[in-house]
């Protein structure tokens, strides 16, 4: 208790010794995770645009117009996923880890091992073709707290659940 | 002695408590019959007789549901059976029952029987309610269920709980304690604007849904009154305006008497307990180490009496989070700084460091709020002149508030944990330590990116807190330095 005196009064100063997690600890995803996405997009795109014509087609519309807005919408959709790729990372340290992603809105989350309530490790069937995974860290602090580690190779995934696992064992 | 092993009824007495429980559902149908009998010109007989009807179904269904209902303990779970048609058989292991409730309504208290209500940390939707037990066997199955959790929970984690204190002895002085004429001031100062839309609300969708029974039945009323209404709406209404107003304020100080009525706060080492309520007698309580931040807010009318309202806010799981909230209206700021003093001892006497938010949010703010509806009731304008008056109108009465509102968003800071300080007419605090986060966040858009500024989001296990429009700078400071806040502590946040 005594010790915690000294930073009790100026934490700010106290900040200069802190152990500071920058931009460059961060790990890029797997390139192939973009191409994950860009196929699910590209799935959605089918789905959305069929559903387009079908409209264009029965409603008092040139059957090409819907479809004009669909492809704005996902020529944006598109340019965002694939400038905001190389944005999305993760950093792991000795006590937390956390998750960056986002080009127009930017997010990082940071989880400590000792708030960790379990972990998982999940593969969507496209992320499969490409022998990805994502692990997914779960804590008490409701579903937007938690955290998605996309875009790993599948041994990897497997791997830092396994990692994060075990050391926010040590606190439970 | 206690012997829950065999499946146990509640009280016979507990036919009547479901009767009147499943009466007050069955009620709905009977003023359906009395649609009948004013739309057909039928009988007062098919009244009664649909009223009788109704009664017996209530009493037998109540009298098979009686039966039907037991509970009982198996291995490590306390068991409930229950169900007419779909018979439902809830487990509840002892380790994740929360807490557990004895609560007295009317008819309970006529009876002299309790309910008990078992609060878990996963199933905010299961009803695990026994209706009807005598208040001392409610007691001892209370007793029994909290002990037994300790022991399972003792057992996994193979630590013992130290003995802190003296549980609560009703003897001991509260904190906070309500009389008569503080009850009546909480009713006074509720937010009458909120309570008198809900009631219109409330009042407009009854009428809709039987539309075509009222307008059978007042027919000729409305339209003699249409006539008039057209002419003197002027004045009607603002009438009817201070009529939901003068109704939402007695029914306000009513409901605040029947519900905060003889209301006590206690505090003891292990737990914190409320017990109100004039007619129903509520009893509720958390254990210390399940609190996980602290909130009060006040409106315009509390702050002329000094009232504040606080809410000790409890880890729960999202779908019952405000049920697991202990509210306390009323208090006074010796009384809320008691509070602190208990809860939040190293904070009492810290310094905090205090930020304000970027006056990037009062540009947000202005432009959500002030500037971008009068556009928008501007343009109407074009339709109704009238719209261009309400336009300056709006504006000249949401931008001072709007800059106020943003220059009074506050973030301090200290070494044990944080406080939020936010709203202008509807001021709000919320007080959090920081070993009770479970995570953090920092949000910011290309807008914000280009003027360095952030939302810090605080993650606790009781729902999450928000910083807006933090400078850039001190953000990113005060993530790295919660971050080793949190990861240093060996408190547990639970």
């Amino acid at each position: 208790m005594t010790d915690t005196k000294v930073e009790f009064n100026n934490p700010i100063i106290q900040m200069d010794s802190l152990p500071i997690l920058e931009k460059t600890n961060f790990q890029s995803l797997e390139k192939d995770y973009l191409w994950v996405r860009i196929l699910f997009i590209s799935i959605v795109l089918l789905i959305v645009g069929s559903v387009a014509l079908f409209i264009g087609i029965i409603s008092d519309l040139e059957w090409w117009q819907p479809m004009i807005l669909v492809g704005i919408i996902f020529s944006l959709i598109y340019f965002t996923e694939w400038k905001g790729f190389s944005i999305k990372g993760y950093a792991l340290r000795q006590n937390d880890v956390s998750f960056k992603s986002g080009l127009i809105f930017l997010s990082m989350t940071s989880v400590p091992f000792n708030r960790v309530q379990h972990t998982e490790v999940n593969q969507t069937p496209l992320a499969r073709l490409f022998d990805l995974g994502e692990v997914k860290v779960y804590t008490a602090g409701g579903a937007t707290s938690d955290l998605t580690i996309s875009g790993l190779k599948i041994g990897e995934a497997h791997q830092l659940k396994d990692h994060i696992t075990k050391l926010s064992s040590q606190y439970a | 002695m206690l012997d829950l092993s065999k499946p146990q009824r509640q009280s016979p007495v507990g036919v009547v408590v479901l009767f009147f429980k499943h009466l007050r559902k069955a009620v709905n149908f009977v003023f359906y019959f009395f649609i009948l009998k004013y739309s057909t010109d039928s009988s007062s007989l098919v009244l009664w007789a649909g009223i009788a009807v109704i009664a017996i179904i209530t009493l037998v269904y109540s009298i098979l549901i009686y039966r039907k209902f037991l509970f009982y303990v198996q291995g490590d779970e306390f068991i409930i059976d229950k169900g007419l048609f779909n018979r439902e058989k809830i487990a509840v292991p002892f380790e994740r029952i929360q807490s557990v409730h004895i609560d007295q309504n009317v008819v309970q208290r006529a009876l002299k029987v309790v309910g008990l209500k078992i609060d878990t940390a996963g199933s905010g939707t299961k009803e695990l309610e026994i209706a009807a037990l005598p208040d001392a066997y409610a007691r001892s199955i209370q007793e029994f269920l909290l002990e037994r959790k300790k022991q399972v929970a003792a057992a996994e984690e193979d630590i013992v709980e130290q003995e802190v204190g003296e549980t609560f002895k009703t003897s001991s002085k509260p904190l906070i304690q309500l009389n008569l004429l503080d009850v009546v001031k909480v009713g006074l100062t509720e937010n009458h604007l909120k309570t008198s839309f809900a009631l219109f609300a409330l009042v407009n969708g009854y009428y809709w849904q039987n539309q075509d029974f009222f307008s059978t039945f007042f027919l000729d009323y409305i339209k003699e009154g249409q006539a008039v209404w057209l002419k003197k709406w002027l004045i009607i209404l603002p009438s009817m305006v201070l009529a939901l107003l003068l109704i939402s304020i007695v029914s306000s100080v009513v409901l605040s008497i029947l519900k905060y009525y003889g209301l006590q706060f206690r505090v003891s080492p292990k737990e914190v307990q409320k017990v109100s309520g004039l007619l129903k007698k509520t009893e509720y309580q958390i254990p210390i180490h399940k609190i996980q931040y602290l909130k009060y807010s006040s409106n315009p009318l509390r702050r002329l009496f000094g009232l504040k309202t606080i809410v000790v806010k409890q880890a729960s799981s999202k779908a019952s989070a405000d049920k697991q909230s202990l509210m306390i209206p009323g208090c006074k700021e010796f009384q809320l700084q008691a509070i602190i003093h208990e809860l939040f001892p190293e904070l009492e006497k810290s310094s905090f460091t205090t930020f304000k938010a970027n006056n990037y949010l009062k540009v947000q703010m202005v432009l959500l709020f002030a500037i971008l509806p009068a556009t928008l009731i501007g343009l109407l304008g074009f339709l109704d002149a009238r719209a261009f008056s309400i336009s300056i109108l709006w504006l000249l009465i949401a931008l001072p508030l709007s800059i106020q509102c943003a220059s009074n968003m506050h973030l301090e800071i200290d070494s044990e944990g944080l406080r939020l300080r936010k709203g202008w007419i509807f001021p709000k605090t919320e007080v959090v330590k920081y070993y009770k986060l479970q995570s953090v966040s920092i949000r910011q858009n290309v807008f914000q990116k280009r003027r360095k500024v952030a939302h810090f989001d605080f993650y606790t296990a009781a729902g999450s807190l928000r910083m807006w429009q933090l400078d850039e700078e001190v953000a990113t400071e005060l993530y790295n330095y919660i971050l080793y806040k949190i990861e240093s502590s060996d408190q547990t946040w639970m």
